[in-house]
């Protein structure tokens, strides 16, 4: 202990074993925490055309538009090792292709220390809701579920639905006005 | 000073204590080596720690941090999961989330990615024609994730000169070292 050296090195092997100690604790006192919060989601507006899949297969399939509300108040989830939640609004449905369909219709990050309350109205879809085919006109169930990525300082990242969905079903018949 | 003291340890040594280093060296890489294949079996991906390479999932993910994966067969893809995917052909995983899946009955998936920051999904990414991607281009899903800890393997691939020094230090470190 007697050269800058040495008590560098010494002071630099304490300095990382506290961080991995720290680290550590910030995992194991939040790994078994419940993140679930009631969510509650409504739907104003269903449309259904058929056009060119312009975002990938340039195949005819269903375009679907959804208008919806939300309104959930997530400030339980966040602790001291959550450093941003990530919101998926899915739509989950089956279709005669395909027997499990899910499509992310809208997210959005939340950071901490941002307002935690969500209360939205009258929201567009940000992604273009295309089934891989015909599949959604006519199609009785379209289950629509908010779930978030919880990222912590450290550890587990899960991923949580809220409590809370709401099942809708699509018109039979396409639009063909140029609505929307 | 420092070159003195492990120099004077390396003359005091005879050839039963050398053989008893170079074996400790032996051991040590093989200790490091079985937990690492350990961890493959159990996690089930061929490379079950990761570092991340851009900045396309920040706010979440930087360059640097490290995410541990798992791949179990069991565990089906589903949307919001971060997935650790390769494109055929290139080497570079890509760790982005999973934006829309279409399942088959027999399990046969397709699903498509994109990075949270990224404007556009993933199929600007893909190869050409290519539109989905399937369970066999997935390298793992990201379960579990530290902060900063991999800017040392990015330190070391863009410097490589840094990466030998450092291996090389080690490496003597280890082999004169009488403990």
């Amino acid at each position: 202990m007697n050269t800058v050296l040495s008590r560098a090195n010494s002071l630099f092997a304490f300095s990382l074993s506290v961080m991995a100690a720290l680290t550590f604790g910030c995992f194991i006192t939040t790994a078994f925490k419940d993140r679930r919060v009631p969510v509650d989601i409504h739907v104003s507006k269903v449309m259904l055309k058929n056009v060119d899949d312009f975002t990938g297969p340039r195949e005819r399939s269903d375009l679907g538009f959804i208008t919806f509300d939300l309104s959930a108040d997530l400030q339980p989830i966040f602790d001291w090792n959550v450093k941003q939640l990530f919101l998926y609004l899915s739509a989950e449905y089956a279709t005669k292709s395909n027997s499990l369909n899910q499509v992310v219709l809208w997210d959005k990050i939340v950071l901490r220390g941002e307002n935690t309350k969500l209360n939205l109205r009258d929201m567009k879809s940000k992604y273009f809701f295309f089934d891989d085919g015909n599949g959604l006109r006519a199609n009785k169930n379209i289950t629509l579920t908010l779930s978030w990525n919880v990222v912590p300082n450290a550890g587990i990242l899960p991923l949580v639905a809220g409590s809370g969905h709401v099942s809708l079903p699509f018109p039979d018949a396409y639009e063909t006005t140029k609505s929307y | 000073m420092l070159s003195l003291d492990f120099l004077d340890d390396v003359r005091r040594m005879n050839k039963r204590q050398l053989y008893y280093q170079v074996l400790n060296f032996g051991m040590i890489v093989s200790s490091a080596l079985m937990i690492w294949k350990g961890l493959m079996v159990v996690t089930g991906s061929e490379s079950p720690i990761v570092v991340v390479l851009s900045g396309s999932m920040e706010p979440a993910f930087h360059r640097g941090d490290l995410l541990f994966l798992t791949n179990r067969v069991e565990d089906p893809i589903r949307v919001g999961e971060i997935v650790v995917f390769r494109i055929e052909g290139r080497e570079i995983p890509i760790v982005h989330r999973v934006l829309k899946i279409h399942e088959k009955e027999n399990g046969d998936i397709k699903f498509l990615t994109k990075g949270d920051n990224n404007a556009v999904d993933d199929r600007g990414l893909y190869k050409r024609d290519q539109h989905w991607l399937e369970k066999k281009d997935v390298v793992g899903r990201a379960r579990g994730f530290v902060p900063y800890i991999g800017i040392v393997t990015i330190l070391m691939n863009d410097y490589p000169k840094f990466k030998y020094a450092v291996l090389f230090m080690l490496g003597l470190f280890v082999l004169v070292h009488r403990e």
